[in-house]
């Protein structure tokens, strides 16, 4: 039997305000309470609250055989504990369900697999399982990485740290041919892989609603149709949760189309896993190779990881928090350390991409910044202001 | 005529930061200022040579060498000679200028300003012996505080832009005053020798001195002020236009139609200033500033600078202080903000993302440095 394995991203960035020296301290001198807060609240209105209601409606109506899987970062937690107690109280009620499984990631949904060095990467990664333990009473088995970067050591470190497999883009240049409906190991680790298949979860999570597209409209009938098309093992739906009432509005039909899903998937030959179940009932079937230089991702057309270090100021910026790491770590203070961090979250680079054939519609989309240069202007000001503070610190301590 | 080549920044990567006290070459990119400068130079000494022609035949010039560049012509000798030459012609006024083409002048503490004002008078007196009696701010910017520091500091004329905000109505045929004596530039006729001389659409085409002269006869008033780029002269050099001729014969043409050739000093002193009360307000400033300082990118920029400025006076006596303030110094000039807001967006934002990195680093030795 095909198992669908659906996972939902939940995130939301600590953004940064528009910069500038002021008398403000601590954590909100960069980040921008009013706005965060108030997308905050939006997203929790327009999609949290009603998709968790919706699903919860579905795993209880289907006792059990309707099974999915949720990442959630430390960022959108912790943006919960401050505004959003009742989305936190629903997540909780998922977990107590038994049929979601929620995964591991970055704290802080940052780009620090990217380093050479991976002890940031692997740090933040404890700070999340721990974050999961203590908010939600769950110890993952499964690691996906921010935006689903993938190579062959950010596998190897989710190995060492006991993860049973890893999530990542089914890319086409990746896969050369190969289906992304099975299981693959990694090289060198030899971890489980899950591929996305991104023609069927782009179908929903990007084309539901777009009325040039020739099946319009989507019903749930016509996709569990496709998908149940499928005769290998699997068919890995990933997308991001905020598809549900924020990417798509709920004026789309998007809520009703998520009520009947389980229902029309459970009615042909197709069952619900999650993506620990994936690797219990299957086995890798070859091996995956992805070299250092080679890292995919599921962001835009070309799958890497140019959505977010394509040009000259995104990776100016990087190279600049990059390498205020150790210096930040020797202030051993816990404000410029969780500051820090944050800036590592890829959202902040995203917004000075400058790719606009195509995908340039999305990343102004989802930016709070007039243009990509105005936000890595304000990154790199939020940069002088927050490494004078960090030598400061130092200084004062030396 | 100023004579200005700027000490631009070159494109830093954040590797090269981090530590130790910066030197120059960090941030700056030395061989492309230098090829450059032994480019530049060359021009300016067949320029040189034909204004000593026209000195010859009556000609009296004024020279406002920039702050960057006067550095520079240390390092070509034949230069700093061509330069004295035309000093010891006796019809060449060197002015006093700002050591780093600054906009020192803006920021709410004048001291640096006013340092930079006193280190380039030094320079000017070490390298072609003269101490100047005039003063050409960077942009020929004019600020009331800066025009009563510089009276304080003893300087006896201004040059100034003929900005229409500034000018309030009147024609800049005059001398003006509020703390100082102020020659205003006239923009029309200068800007026909400095960017249309060459231009074979410009309906004054050819240029030649005696419509030059005409159209200045044609004017009342005491002074007339012409004040342009001498390395755009270069560039009608270069394109083989007339020039050489123009400078040559321009004395002569005057003469005839009964007008003097004075030096800004020499005009202070013949002529009765008149007050212009729009040069007492504390906004007044030259039109076309927003191009250094009209978008985002340049406020922070200035203000991060004002910030590292105040920081490293803190460090007076340091040992490294001198090392640092020389850094800090060049990043002060109009040219790092003038190339933010140059071409688009992109263009503009790309480089101060560059700048910003370069200032934090600074930023972070000075911190260092006072630890």
């Amino acid at each position: 039997m095909t198992s669908v394995c659906m996972y939902f991203q939940v995130h939301q960035p600590f953004r940064l305000r528009r910069f500038w020296p002021d008398d403000r301290s601590g954590f909100f001198r960069y980040f921008d309470e009013r706005s965060n807060r108030e997308i905050f609240e939006r997203v929790a209105e327009k999609c949290y609250i009603p998709a968790n209601r919706t699903l919860l409606d579905s795993i209880d109506e289907h006792k059990g055989e309707f099974r999915f899987s949720l990442s959630i970062t430390g960022t959108l937690l912790e943006q919960c504990e401050l505004w959003g107690k009742e989305v936190l109280e629903s997540f909780r009620q998922m977990a107590e369900t038994g049929a979601v499984e929620f995964l591991d990631e970055t704290f802080y949904h940052s780009l620090s697999s990217l380093f050479e060095d991976k002890t940031e990467f692997i740090e933040e990664i404890k700070e999340h399982r721990e974050l999961m333990s203590d908010l939600l009473g769950v110890k993952p088995q499964i690691f996906r990485n921010t935006e689903l970067l993938y190579n062959n050591t950010i596998a190897k470190i989710a190995s060492d740290l006991g993860y049973r497999a890893i999530l990542t883009e089914g890319a086409d240049h990746m896969l050369s041919g190969r289906s992304p409906n099975l299981l693959y190991r990694a090289k060198g680790s030899g971890l489980p892989i899950i591929f996305r298949n991104y023609k069927l979860s782009d179908d929903i999570g990007y084309r539901f609603s777009s009325r040039w597209w020739e099946e319009y409209p989507l019903t749930a009938e016509k996709w569990a149709l496709w998908a149940s098309g499928i005769k290998e093992d699997c068919v890995n739906i990933f997308m991001d949760y905020e598809t549900f009432g924020e990417h798509q509005w709920k004026e789309t039909g998007i809520f009703s189309f998520l009520q009947k899903l389980p229902g029309e998937v459970l009615k042909t030959r197709l069952s619900f896993s999650t993506p620990l179940e994936l690797v219990e009932k299957y086995s890798p079937v070859a091996e995956i190779d992805v070299g250092d230089f080679s890292t995919i991702s599921w962001a835009d057309m070309e799958r890497d990881t140019s959505a977010w270090l394509g040009n000259d100021m995104q990776r100016r910026c990087f190279e600049e928090i990059k390498l205020l790491e150790p210096f930040v770590k020797k202030t051993g203070d816990p404000e410029i350390l969780r500051i820090w961090k944050h800036l590592l979250t890829s959202d902040h680079y995203y917004y000075m991409c400058t790719k606009w054939l195509g995908d340039g519609d999305v990343h102004s989309y989802f930016s709070v910044h007039p243009t990509p240069f105005d936000a890595a202007v304000n990154f790199m000001a939020v940069l002088i202001d927050f490494k004078a503070q960090v030598f400061r610190k130092l200084s004062e301590i030396a | 005529m100023g004579v200005h080549l700027p000490y631009s920044p070159k494109w830093y990567w954040p590797v090269e930061g981090f530590s130790g006290v910066p030197e120059m070459d960090r941030y700056f990119d030395r061989n492309h200022i230098f090829s450059r400068f032994l480019k530049t130079s060359r021009q300016v000494l067949h320029l040189n040579d034909m204004f000593l022609e026209s000195i010859e035949k009556g000609g009296r010039y004024s020279f406002d060498l920039s702050g960057p560049f006067l550095e520079q012509c240390r390092w070509n000798p034949e230069l700093l000679e061509s330069f004295r030459e035309l000093r010891e012609s006796g019809s060449i006024e060197f002015t006093g200028s700002c050591r780093y083409h600054s906009l020192s002048s803006l920021y709410p503490d004048l001291s640096w300003f006013k340092e930079e004002v006193l280190i380039y008078r030094e320079t000017l007196r070490e390298l072609l012996g003269v101490i100047p009696k005039t003063f050409v701010n960077t942009e020929l910017l004019y600020t009331e505080m800066a025009g009563s520091m510089l009276t304080d500091m003893g300087f006896r004329c201004l040059i100034a832009e003929g900005s229409r905000n500034i000018l309030n109505g009147y024609d800049p045929v005059n001398i003006f005053e509020n703390h100082i004596p102020t020659l205003l530039r006239h923009i029309n006729l200068s800007e026909d020798l400095e960017l249309r001389f060459s231009k074979k659409d410009w309906e004054g085409y050819p240029l030649i001195p005696e419509k030059f002269a005409d159209w200045i006869a044609s004017m009342h008033g005491d002074v007339l002020t012409l004040y342009f780029d001498y390395t755009n002269l270069c560039y009608h050099y270069r394109n083989k236009s007339t020039i050489a001729d123009f400078i040559r014969n321009f004395p002569d043409a005057l003469k005839i139609r009964g007008i003097e050739m004075l030096t800004p000093y020499e005009a202070v002193k013949r002529f009765t200033p008149l007050r212009l009360s729009t040069l007492g307000t504390e906004k007044t400033i030259r039109y076309g500033m927003h191009n250094a300082l009209g978008n985002h990118a340049q406020q922070l920029y200035l203000r991060e600078l004002i910030r590292v400025g105040e920081e490293l006076s803190e460090l007076k006596g340091n040992k490294n202080y001198w090392k640092l303030k020389e850094v800090f110094g060049y990043l002060q000039q109009s040219e790092i903000f003038f190339s933010m807001n140059s071409g688009n967006i992109r263009e503009g934002y790309e480089r101060a993302v560059n700048y910003f990195s370069i200032l934090s680093d600074l930023r972070r030795a000075v911190l260092q440095e006072g630890a």
